[in-house]
């Protein structure tokens, strides 16, 4: 593509501006933070077009850039629940009352789930998080990742096969922890 | 139930989620007024420090392929690196040495912004056969490595996991950058010319050493030589960013010329299955 104009920008949008909000919700599953990232993702190629010059493939491109801020606001939020419960460990719990969550319990295991693996990214470092993501989340091919993170084929499928390890990993230890919280 | 599984299960359950298309039309719709209002800045040319910078940048890319590539040949290169155009007499020795190597095997650490992020062993067959076993983790060393294979006179590579017992076939041939392409950074530092730095290595196990270092593109290697053999005892490869931070570093301890089995490079992978990346 010759330089980024602003109808330019405003074309690329349509065309691959659902791709990145959705990319962007599944893992953030909150439409306004989504939102964020997808206006961020527009405006960059607003404010710095020269950076962009390079790019071949925009829509692989965009996502890949919706997905890494993604992740950064799934990281950023994670360390805030973490502070948060943290904090809430430190009062002293009113008497008689429990951390029951509320809700219908199947809704609640499949919602249970999904954090569990969001929890279990954001303990992944942010090349794998990126790796993973785009691979099985967008169903990339291994050299479009490549293309877009600028590493070797080689080294996606290497990262790629440790991601996927630790998450196991990581799963079905807190499919253990998880426990206490089966129906019985 | 597996742990694979329940990972394909998480995954299918998180693509699952999809926003609906009213919220969807919605963010697109208030997404093209901020566009539309948003001014477009200015895009003047890259003035000579952007250049420089980007330079750089480019330069630092050298140890992101021996990383993305083969971290077997960072050092190994590294040391083919040092065959080039030698100027210091002692120097001279330690090259002549490195030119009879039939084998290399080493063991180093990984490091990236200053922390240790992977260990690894390598085995080099000359001419053209490397090996690399890269640990799960730094927080796991024991679980089953991943195994890069490669063949630089064939462009053939084969990564070998363990766990799954699969194996992933990949190219790496000359329609790659220069940047993927191994034998075009062994060409490219075969031709090194330029000065060498000289100082009293002091001891490793031992042993009175000299120790050399070159720079070239940001990438600095320094390497321990035995003042008795002219063996290269350790090679140290770094790499700064922007502002010389480090960026990228491997620390490794070297051995040559020990017989390797010829298993180690075996890229008809027995008991693995076979898989194609795409």
């Amino acid at each position: 593509m010759p330089q980024l104009t602003k109808a330019a920008i405003a074309g690329l949008a349509d065309e691959c501006g659902p791709r990145v909000f959705r990319a962007a919700y599944r893992l953030l599953k909150d439409p306004i933070l989504a939102e964020d990232v997808l206006q961020e993702v527009f405006l960059k190629l607003l404010r710095q077009p020269r950076q962009f010059d390079g790019v071949k493939n925009w829509p692989a491109y965009l996502t890949t850039m919706g997905t890494s801020l993604a992740i950064d606001l799934l990281r950023q939020r994670r360390h805030q629940l973490l502070a948060e419960e943290y904090q809430e460990d430190r009062q002293p719990a009113p008497d008689g009352q429990t951390a029951e969550p509320p809700g219908p319990m199947q809704a609640l295991s499949v919602s249970r789930d999904l954090e569990k693996l969001r929890a279990a990214l954001t303990r992944l470092s942010q090349l794998e998080c990126q790796v993973f993501c785009l691979r099985h989340l967008e169903e990339f091919s291994y050299k479009e990742i490549a293309a877009q993170l600028d590493i070797s084929v080689n080294l996606v499928g290497v990262t790629l096969n440790r991601a996927q390890s630790r998450l196991s990993e990581q799963l079905t230890e807190s499919q253990f922890l998880g426990a206490v919280y089966e129906i019985n | 139930m597996k742990s694979t599984d329940s990972l394909e299960q998480h995954v299918q359950q998180f693509k699952a989620q999809q926003p609906s298309d009213v919220m969807t039309q919605a963010a697109m719709a208030r997404l093209q007024a901020r566009l539309s209002a948003e001014p477009m800045a200015e895009s003047p040319h890259l003035g000579l420090w952007q250049q420089i910078n980007q330079w750089i940048k480019r330069s630092v890319r050298i140890p992101t392929w021996q990383v993305g590539g083969s971290l077997a040949t960072v050092g190994l290169i590294a040391l083919l690196y040092l065959g080039g155009g030698a100027s210091h007499p002692a120097f001279a020795e330690v090259v002549e040495k490195l030119k009879q190597i039939s084998t290399l095997q080493y063991t180093g650490t990984m490091y990236s912004n200053g922390q240790a992020t992977m260990k690894l062993r390598v085995y080099y067959q000359a001419p053209s056969l490397v090996r690399t076993e890269f640990s799960p983790a730094m927080d796991n060393l024991d679980g089953p490595a991943t195994i890069n294979l490669m063949d630089t006179a064939s462009g053939k590579g084969l990564i070998l996991m363990p766990g799954p017992m699969m194996a992933l076939p990949f190219d790496f041939g000359h329609q790659d950058s220069p940047e993927d392409d191994p034998l075009y950074w062994l060409e490219a530092l075969k031709q090194y010319q330029g000065e060498v730095v000289t100082r009293d290595g002091g001891l490793i196990d031992g042993q009175a050493t000299t120790l050399y270092r070159i720079e070239q593109s940001g990438v600095r290697t320094s390497i321990w030589a035995a003042n008795d053999s002219q063996w290269p005892l350790k090679v140290i490869v770094t790499a700064s960013g922007e502002k010389d931070q480090e960026v990228f570093k491997l620390e490794a301890d070297l051995t040559f010329n020990q017989p390797l089995s010829p298993e180690l490079f075996d890229f008809s992978a027995p008991g693995y299955h076979v898989g194609q990346p795409d």
